[in-house]
């Protein structure tokens, strides 16, 4: 009896031992690269950042509570890899890619594009967004149509996305103005302080509606954009689940009830067959 | 670094320019109005002061960025609608006079009531004592906190980038956003704003100097 007590206090002194070589290492390993996915899972709390100001991906609802597109996907994202509970952060495009690399949040699921330049710095899921850009103008404008009409016009983005890169790469003779977020653009084009505003056309027409803007989508969609869920480079456990995560919400309808209830009736899964493999 | 400030060079002038016209800009406009206000705080009828009062009570009670964003986006609603830089002119320059108003009346206050008497006693009206006698002695007591007050305003003009101006702060977002080297950017920004404000500390160290010649 009395050696089973010394070799359970012995096992306890090793294991305290442990522990505290573990304690000791861990901010190493937290410097170096710790799992992100691994860490959300042991806390139960799955961080997610998004701007809360992009409806319909992004809102806040009548109880100011996250909701939308992403909120919903971000939600199904948690349940389906064991998180019980989500935590979102309020951010900005021009914030996201930094605040990644410095772990303010594990996972950006805002609309975000993985264009070339963010792919240096961060990683990217398989995209769970197709939607094409598309010009706004103000109710009564006629002469804006097509891509060709935006030149030497003031044409309004959203700061640092990939609707101010699309217009300064596509039009440079614009001349662009940028906003904190789309609401504030849009308000802008419809005082008539800019003649167009760049923007995916849900979150165009949705916020027209929702502010009753005086404003309309006008010609054809720009091009077909590719939006994915960002995170912190050398995550491939995070990679894989939320890419094994997009392809069964594909699968079982459940990311076309998604885009039913938040893009009136648009088909997602119809559109994302069309992503680049 | 180099390579951040050779692709920023071309754009830097111009935003340089911008930060420069809105801080002196709303200096010079808000001293002038803040004067008023000043005038307005000491006057003898009732409602100018209390006018006076619930100036600088709002609009020193409220935020800059408040403020600016309810000048931007709330007066379209009521028909308003001002340009980009206009309305940050605007907003600096109504925020800058209720602290300098403040400025000038602690400056007046410091003036020895025998100064104001001695004026008149000599025949002085009331304008005359207050431009010849109080406001030189008064301005050189209130000179250290408005020289801090223009400088904060300086940096405060990093506000105006919310309503897309593109000034220092702005630019240092867009060739951050387009580079993703925003701190290196932001520390360039940085050091341009603490040259431009330390320009004006020395520029404040010689009024002082010069305006205390007579009293030492």
């Amino acid at each position: 009896m009395k050696t089973m007590t010394n070799l359970l206090s012995l096992s306890k002194r090793a294991a305290l031992l442990a522990t505290l070589v573990a304690l000791s290492i861990a901010p190493c390993v937290y410097a170096q690269n710790e799992s992100v996915l691994a860490r959300a899972q042991a806390r139960g709390v799955l961080r997610v950042a998004n701007t809360q100001a992009s409806p319909p991906w992004s809102l806040l609802d009548a109880g100011n509570k996250p909701a939308g597109y992403d909120v919903d996907v971000a939600n199904e994202l948690a349940r389906r890899i064991g998180i019980a509970k989500v935590e979102f952060t309020a951010d900005t495009f021009k914030n996201f890619v930094e605040a990644l690399k410095v772990d303010k949040y594990d996972i950006v699921i805002s609309n975000l594009t993985p264009t070339s330049e963010r792919k240096l710095q961060i990683d990217f899921s398989h995209p769970y967004i197709a939607v094409g850009l598309q010009t706004f103008v103000r109710a009564n404008e006629e002469a804006i149509k097509s891509k060709a009409d935006l030149g030497g016009k003031r044409v309004g983005v959203s700061a640092g996305t990939t609707n101010e890169k699309w217009v300064r790469d596509n039009v440079p003779t614009a001349e662009v103005r940028t906003y904190d977020n789309s609401i504030l653009a849009l308000s802008d084009l419809a005082f008539g302080r800019i003649d167009a505003a760049v923007f995916s056309r849900f979150v165009g027409l949705t916020i027209a509606e929702k502010n009753g803007l005086k404003i309309k989508p006008a010609g054809d969609a720009l091009n077909l954009e590719f939006n994915a869920m960002g995170f912190k480079k050398g995550q491939s456990d995070l990679q894989s689940a939320a890419n094994k995560v997009i392809a069964d919400m594909i699968a079982d309808g459940t990311l076309l009830k998604i885009s039913q209830k938040w893009l009136g009736g648009y088909n997602m899964p119809a559109a994302l067959a069309n992503a680049p493999k | 670094m180099w390579d951040l400030l050779v692709r920023a060079a071309p754009l830097l002038p111009e935003a340089i320019a911008v930060t420069l016209g809105l801080g002196i800009g709303a200096f010079v406009l808000g001293s002038a109005l803040g004067m008023l206000i000043t005038l307005a705080r000491l006057s003898a009828l009732a409602p100018l002061r209390w006018f006076a009062y619930a100036y600088v009570s709002v609009f020193r009670g409220t935020p800059l960025l408040i403020q600016l964003l309810l000048i931007y986006y709330g007066l379209p609603r009521i028909g308003i609608v001002i340009e980009p830089i206009p309305s940050a002119l605007i907003a600096l320059t109504l925020f800058a006079a209720s602290y300098l108003s403040e400025n000038f009346r602690s400056g007046i206050s410091a003036v020895d009531r025998g100064q104001w008497e001695a004026a008149s006693s000599i025949g002085m009206t009331y304008t005359q004592s207050i431009k010849r006698i109080v406001l030189p002695q008064a301005l050189r007591v209130a000179l250290p906190t408005v020289g801090s007050r223009f400088i904060a305003l300086m940096k405060d003009t990093s506000l105006a980038s919310t309503v897309t101006v593109v000034e220092l702060t702005r630019l240092a977002e867009k060739i951050g956003s387009s580079t993703f080297k925003y701190m290196e950017m932001f520390l360039i920004v940085g050091v341009i704003y603490w040259m431009i404000n330390q320009l004006l500390t020395f520029g404040q160290t010689w009024l002082e100097r010069r305006m205390s010649r007579g009293h030492r």
